[in-house]
């Protein structure tokens, strides 16, 4: 457990700080093998210095017993001193052994014995350090146990010495017994040639020994460390790898356009969070790529549903990059029969067609291709191509220009065709929509059709109108004439009710007679055509109030007219029309005087009249039927006429590009109101 | 003196009713001229060129003229009245039912010497023809009948 949240730890550390610490174990490592070779080497000069001392230690013991050989031959006091002067050497060493061997040793003490030893003053600590860190080691063990008898060897030397010099002092000295003494002192030394041998030869295994083990231990380090350091670089590489080749993986899939992978995080270093900020890119990038997706597809619905055919094609090819549903259906074709073709490909139009554009083209490019020739002009650039095309599309011939476009099936149709430059990917591309009018071309000619068929029959129903009034005219006053001689001639000789049946027949025919002359003069104002003379209306007028003379004179009628313009209009119509709403203004006058007010207006593109009375005026819901023919609100009894008079006004104003309406208030009084257009079309 | 002279009436109607009409029109008025009539526009032209069965008719002293008559139109009768040297003093009065200004205007376009619509009203019919009379009988001078003399 504990390892695996050492190797968490150390895969969510930066990769620098992975670097540190491989670098670091290694110079760990590289420490510790310095340090134990240094070890090494001290120990093994130690030793050296050891064995060096060992050499010092047995040349005195040697010089010693040498100087008390002489000194039992020569007897001289010189000799023996000698003697003790060598052996402090092994003395000092003694000391400074049984120092160091204590629980507690006084360095100081030890080094005073060992430089008593004549060792090197630099050897001094290493030799210490050696005896006591070596001391439980067999080898050093062994060695300083043949040191240990040396001394005590050397002891029963020094008291063998102390024997002989009494023996030589003595004043008969016994020469058996100092040769004895000698011999014995002989066996001594060769005892202690022998110990220092084993001395040296154990130290040297031992040194040898240390020299192993420190050269195992090096070389076991080393492998570890090169062991170790290649586990590390391995498992840092590897990692560093895989999160690369996951990154690798993932950046492979979206250049192939799929967003949904996304990058492992193996680790929380640098490529763990590399990864991470990738894959915030590739939602980023998913995002993006849906909104355009998304904007792409609206775009594309709109074009599709288009109720217009239309193809988006690239400007230097013409071929069709994309066609909507409508052009498809319109031109008989499918998507993929259309898609990477160009419409001449395709023969959208046929030659005859290309042949009767042609001139039209040339026509409103004139000035552009002016003096170019034709290789000139199909090798011409994206941007005067673009430039040609907006010419073309800014003249004004090409507004609603009617192109016969060709079906798969060879059928034929006019459409309007235009057409837009856009820019897309560094690439132009021309939107053309083909308008198909078919259908609007068939109403155009029905609706041409049916406005000709009405104004014949509008003209018939006219010429019916005269004819059948003119006609009618004839027996309805040969009916009257003589219903009115027989009144004449046979009245008071019938009886009674022969007398009524006569009047009565005789108001019939002569109502009858009036109706058919009203009638006539009302399909008259259709006949007879809308003139453009100027005609002063107050001079209109004048004739008018002359006409009316009689019943403004019995009514005692107040008439004010205003200032009233010049129009060009059908001076009899005209006439007719005052002669009409002012004598119906008087006809149908109230208990006053009958006062009746005419006014002009002047408006941008008519004469507004309007002709106001004091009479009984009109109620709201009659204000529109006044105007139908035949259309009365009174009995004849109360006001005779005919109701074909406000028609006949509406026929004429309306024959003047006019409109004609009345406003009254019931009981006070009515405004009749009329427009006349200020300038006249010919009919 | 003029009364005692008795004045001729031509009248060139193709409705019985309407010629019967004027003769009670007459009738009523005091003149008691004679009135001689036809009822097409061909024999009118015969009767006042004296040709066919008319060889023995008189120059009228005027001419009552409908203008809606058979076979020849009564503005064509007008028309030829007008450019015969011998007939054209004659006054020829347009007599029709027919207000249309189109009418009006040719007729006298073709020197009508004048132009009366019919009207619907008896009295007022009986009062027109009894004007005529008197007016082109016993006011006007007309130039002397040529045929007469």
């Amino acid at each position: 457990m504990k390892q695996f949240i050492i190797f968490r730890w150390f895969n969510n550390i930066s990769i620098s700080k992975k670097m540190y610490l491989v670098v670091g174990i290694l110079g760990l490592f590289i420490a510790v093998e310095l340090s134990l070779f240094w070890f090494s080497l001290n120990t093994l000069s130690s030793i050296r210095a050891m064995v060096s001392g060992e050499g010092l230690w047995s040349k005195a013991q040697k010089d010693a017993f040498y100087s008390i050989r002489r000194y039992a031959l020569t007897g001289d006091e010189k000799d023996f001193q000698a003697f003790f002067d060598y052996m402090k050497v092994p003395l000092g060493d003694k000391k400074a052994r049984i120092e160091l061997e204590k629980e507690n040793p006084d360095f100081k003490i030890a080094r005073h014995g060992i430089l008593e030893g004549r060792n090197h003053p630099d050897d001094v600590d290493g030799i210490m350090q050696v005896f006591i860190r070596f001391r439980k080691i067999s080898y050093m063990d062994k060695a300083i146990s043949f040191w240990a008898k040396g001394d005590s060897l050397n002891e029963k030397m020094t008291l063998l010495v102390g024997s002989l010099k009494q023996e030589i002092t003595s004043p008969l000295p016994s020469q058996d017994k100092i040769g004895k003494t000698l011999s014995d002192i002989g066996a001594i030394n060769s005892a202690l040639i022998k110990l220092e041998n084993n001395f040296s030869s154990v130290l040297g295994e031992g040194s040898r020994w240390i020299e192993k083990l420190a050269m195992r231990i090096l070389l076991a380090i080393s492998l570890m460390m090169g062991f170790l350091t290649l586990i590390l670089f391995s498992s840092v590489s590897r990692k560093i790898a895989k999160g690369i080749n996951e990154l690798k993986r993932v950046t492979n899939e979206v250049a192939k356009g799929n967003f949904s992978n996304k990058a492992t995080i193996y680790s929380k270093d640098e490529i763990g969070s590399f990864a991470g900020s990738f894959n915030i890119m590739i939602d980023e990038l998913d995002k993006n790529e849906k909104t355009i997706q998304e904007s792409e597809k609206r775009f594309s619905t709109i074009f599709d549903r288009n109720p217009v055919a239309m193809t988006l094609s690239d400007m230097k090819y013409g071929k069709i990059a994309y066609a909507n549903n409508l052009f498809c259906s319109t031109f008989g074709y499918t998507r993929e029969e259309v898609i990477e073709h160009t419409s001449k490909e395709l023969k959208l139009t046929s030659p005859e067609e290309d042949a009767r554009l042609l001139p039209f083209i040339l026509e409103s490019l004139k000035e552009e291709i002016a003096g170019r020739s034709i290789e000139e002009l199909q090798s011409i650039s994206n941007e005067e191509t673009e430039k040609l095309l907006n010419k073309l599309k800014q003249d004004d011939a090409w507004k609603n220009f009617e192109v016969q476009y060709t079906r798969k099936n060879g059928n034929t149709f006019p459409a309007l065709v235009s057409f837009e430059v856009i820019d897309s990917d560094d690439k132009k591309f021309i939107v053309t929509s083909y308008q198909d009018i078919t259908e609007r071309k068939r109403a155009e000619e029905a609706t041409i059709q049916k406005t000709e068929e009405l104004k014949r029959s509008n003209n018939e129903l006219e010429q019916f109108a005269y004819v059948a009034s003119h006609d009618l005219q004839e027996p309805v006053r040969i009916i009257t004439s003589y219903v009115q001689l027989i009144e004449k001639r046979y009245k008071d000789k019938l009886d009674k009710d022969a007398d009524e049946y006569i009047n009565f027949t005789v108001d019939a025919a002569k109502r009858m007679g009036i109706l058919i002359n009203d009638l006539l003069a009302y399909s008259r104002v259709g006949a007879v055509k809308s003139g453009d003379t100027k005609t002063d209306c107050n001079a209109i007028l004048k004739i008018v109030i002359n006409l009316l003379q009689s019943s403004i004179i019995e009514t005692e009628a107040k008439i004010i007219i205003d200032a009233l313009p010049q129009i060009n209009c059908n001076e009899i119509q005209i006439t007719q029309l005052f002669q009409n709403i002012i004598g119906n203004a008087i006809k149908f006058r109230g208990e006053k005087k009958p006062e009746i007010i005419i006014t002009a207006k002047n408006k941008t593109s008519h004469w507004l009249f309007s002709v106001s009375d004091n009479g009984i005026g009109i109620k709201n819901e009659y204000l529109e039927k006044i105007f139908v023919i035949f259309q009365r609100l009174h009995s004849k009894e109360a006001y005779p006429g005919t109701g074909i008079g406000l028609s006949i006004c509406k026929k004429i104003v309306e024959q003047h590009g006019g409109t004609i309406w009345a406003e009254s208030e019931f009981g006070k009084g009515t405004t009749f109101y009329f427009t006349i257009r200020k300038k006249m079309e010919h009919r | 003196m003029n009364k005692l002279k008795q004045m001729e009436i031509f009248l060139i109607e193709d409705n019985p009713a309407d010629i019967r009409l004027t003769i009670e029109a007459l009738k009523d008025g005091k003149l008691l001229n004679p009135l001689n009539y036809v009822m097409d526009g061909e024999e009118a032209l015969q009767y006042l060129r004296k040709e066919g069965k008319h060889i023995n008719a008189t120059r009228p002293d005027i001419i009552l003229l409908d203008l809606n008559i058979p076979k020849i139109s009564g503005i064509e009768v007008l028309a030829e009245i007008k450019k015969d040297e011998s007939l054209k003093t004659i006054p020829v009065i347009v007599l029709t039912t027919s207000s249309a200004e189109q009418d009006i205007v040719r007729s006298y376009k073709l020197n009508a010497n004048c132009y009366i619509t019919k009207p619907v009203d008896f009295n007022e019919f009986m009062r027109v023809i009894i004007t005529l009379e008197e007016f082109w009988v016993s006011i006007v001078k007309l130039p002397p009948n040529s045929d007469k003399n």
